[in-house]
């Protein structure tokens, strides 16, 4: 049986944060790999070993297998966990850690080629009798072939890359003007995404919501699911609020998704933590997205619900344990979970950059708070956007949902634009109170979407016209949080307005 | 103590007057008057409002000023510099800037070319998503100052359009 004491992560911000803490709790060593972008950041600090592997951007540094490999045998780990994102979905990655005598903490590398192949993986599912939506197969990136699968399918269609998911490569198309442009840049996305152009066209489902199935095997044959999480909250097909249970889903139609769910990961015999996304139509039909063979960004609602560390059980799967829970295991509640984004809502969501100047973080009963960033921290254009993830549990839905505006009402990040004020403006939303809840929601009810003014921005431009007036450098507390404080940037704590406190 | 400036708050330019001591201001916003007063508190400003207190967290990055305020953040930013960080307030520029840093994925359109508005003029691509900068109107492309492969910074000149 492996032994899995020691384990390198190959990956960074919240998720690498995430993983260490859980290794601590099991007494197990953790290793962290940074680029030169991350010499400071939160989890390598956190992480009782760290190894540089490169510059800042990705393709030189965390997604470089050979540089990965070698920190793993240097620093003397028996085991690499991908966490999300980078190379956890890339079966050549898996490979090689078990080929350098380490254990990969994920599934066995063909279940990851197998439904890392979207194409490949449809014709799996509809064999092993899980329903999909009608698609072509891979098809000649240019417009005339497109527009034959397109008109034989109907509109509304969507351009999907073959290694596709994250909402990257992807494009919706509604008249058949618009396919040379959409499939242009479809391919274009793909490859600079995953290094594989291939795309290919399915029929659009209008308004479905986003439902999937959490699973988990072991390596004695066990598969066992943990329930659904809702994700219909999506911009450019990326998540920002998650939920469990679903507002749609009855007890009924529960148990067909999760039979289904099971089903999709015993026909790659599956092995650790894996989710299958299904899309679910009004009239309570649902169909095979895909499946996303690694630990999902939103599996701590899952956690909430049923009380399971999941990477924890992702530990024990890979030392050739039993699952610490059966298919009995019961849930509660309701848990909710919001993605903070360095991104700008009001601006087509553009990527924000900066320096966290300032991190509020929620706390309280039932409130989690899973992040990578710290004060200081430098926000850049290398990574992922995904700053944090704010995640609560309530004994109901509505429980969950007040709870959350609360815990937003609490983070305060300033020095970097944030997509907080949406989030809470989407959890405010009256259809999002009643649950009617699907992938449009934020293009039908958020379009043109700007701040509210809020009751004390009259205040807040009389603070800032003060602070702007100040000295640009002068510091007259010479106080004792001056060393903390990076030029060339003050805080008003340090400056004094007016004559009058002099 | 007297100042006057123009603060964008939140993308909306505001004209802002205060007069008076820390703990007895007056101020004025675009039309409103109000009284403030501002005291040091804990790692911030507790700032009272129509007898209401509440605490204040401020921050200044260069020309941005942060502005927590009782759970809301505001970003302020000095007047002049109303165009960098997204839209001033439905003022269309004949200057198409780079919204975030990123590489240009492709150039569209050439000099002297006739546009139309919300046609897509440059093509960017910052953490793997594409982007697509369009005209506020109907114009003549008057200069192409980038091409297809360079890196931009957030704020730069991409192209100078002329309104019809």
């Amino acid at each position: 049986m492996p032994a899995v004491r020691k384990v390198l992560i190959a990956n960074r911000g919240e998720i690498a944060v995430r993983i260490i803490r859980t290794c601590r709790a099991m007494g197990v060593t953790s290793v962290a790999v940074y680029s030169e972008a991350d010499t400071d950041a939160p989890h390598v600090r956190l992480a009782d070993e760290a190894v540089a592997v490169g510059p800042p951007p990705a393709r030189e540094s965390y997604l470089v297998v050979e540089t990965l490999i070698a920190a793993a045998q240097a620093s003397g780990a028996d085991a690499v966990h991908p966490g999300y994102g980078f190379l956890a979905e890339n079966a050549g990655f898996a490979r090689a850690v078990n080929d350098a005598g380490l254990t990969f903490i994920g599934p066995p590398p063909q279940a990851i080629a197998t439904m890392g192949d979207k194409v490949a993986a449809r014709a799996l599912m509809e064999k092993a009798g899980v329903p999909v939506v009608p698609a072509t197969g891979v098809l000649p990136p240019n417009a005339d072939a497109f527009a034959g699968a397109a008109e034989a399918l109907g509109f509304p269609v969507v351009i999907k890359a073959a290694a596709g998911g994250g909402g990257k490569g992807m494009r919706i198309v509604r008249r058949l003007d618009q396919l040379p442009e959409a499939v242009a840049g479809a391919a274009r996305e793909a490859t600079a995404a995953f290094g594989d152009g291939r795309i290919y066209l399915e029929r659009y489902l209008e308004r479905p919501r986003h439902v999937e199935v959490q699973v988990f095997g072991d390596t004695h044959g066990t598969v066992v699911h943990l329930g659904e999480r809702e994700c219909s909250i999506q911009r450019r097909h990326q998540k920002i609020v998650e939920e469990s249970p679903s507002p749609a889903v009855d007890a009924t139609l529960r148990a067909a998704m999760t039979d289904a769910g099971i089903r999709a990961a015993a026909a790659v015999d599956y092995v650790g933590a894996g989710t299958i996304e299904f899309l679910l139509d009004a009239h309570g039909r649902f169909y095979f997205l895909e499946m996303n063979t690694r630990l999902q960004v939103e599996h701590p609602v899952t956690e909430w619900i049923t009380g399971l560390d999941l990477v924890r059980e992702q530990i024990l799967v890979a030392r050739g344990e039993r699952l610490s829970f059966g298919q009995s295991i019961a849930t509660r509640g309701h848990a909710l979970e919001c993605r903070l984004y360095s991104e700008d809502p009001a601006h087509g969501f553009l990527p924000a950059t900066g320096t966290v100047h300032v991190l509020g973080e929620p706390s309280g009963a039932w409130v989690r708070f899973d992040s990578g960033i710290a004060v200081g921290s430098t926000i850049g254009v290398d990574y992922d956007p995904l700053l944090a993830k704010l995640s609560v549990y309530g004994a109901t839905r509505e429980e969950a949902r007040t709870r959350m505006l609360a815990a937003l009402r609490e983070t305060v990040l300033l020095g970097v634009v944030t997509n907080r004020d949406y989030l809470l403006a989407v959890l405010e939303h009256p259809a999002f109170a009643a649950g009617a809840t699907h992938t449009e929601f934020l293009a039908e009810h958020f379009a043109g979407w700007t701040p509210a003014a809020g009751r004390h921005r009259d205040t807040a431009a009389v603070l800032a016209a003060l602070a702007l007036a100040g000295p640009g450098t002068r510091r007259d507390d010479g106080g004792a949080n001056a060393a903390v404080l990076p030029t060339p940037w003050e805080s008003l704590g340090a400056w004094r307005p007016g004559a009058g406190t002099r | 103590m007297s100042v006057q400036k123009t603060v964008v708050v939140d993308g909306t330019p505001r004209a802002v007057q205060v007069v008076g001591r820390d703990d007895a201001l007056t101020a004025r916003v675009d039309e409103a008057t109000f009284e403030l007063a501002l005291a040091r508190g804990g790692n911030g400003w507790r700032v009272t409002r129509d007898s209401r207190t509440v605490t204040a967290t401020v921050v200044r990055d260069r020309d941005v000023v942060w502005v927590a305020l009782d759970g809301e953040i505001h970003r302020c930013v000095a007047g002049d510099d109303a165009r960098t960080g997204g839209a001033g307030g439905g003022v269309r520029s004949p200057k198409l800037i780079a919204p975030m840093p990123g590489k240009v994925l492709a150039v569209r359109v050439e000099v002297g070319q006739q546009v139309a508005a919300g046609d897509p003029l440059v093509v960017l691509e910052a953490m793997k998503m594409e982007t697509i900068v369009g005209a506020d109107g109907d114009a003549r492309v008057k200069e192409v100052l980038v091409a297809a492969g360079a890196m931009v910074e957030p704020g730069q000149v991409l192209i100078v359009l002329e309104f019809d």
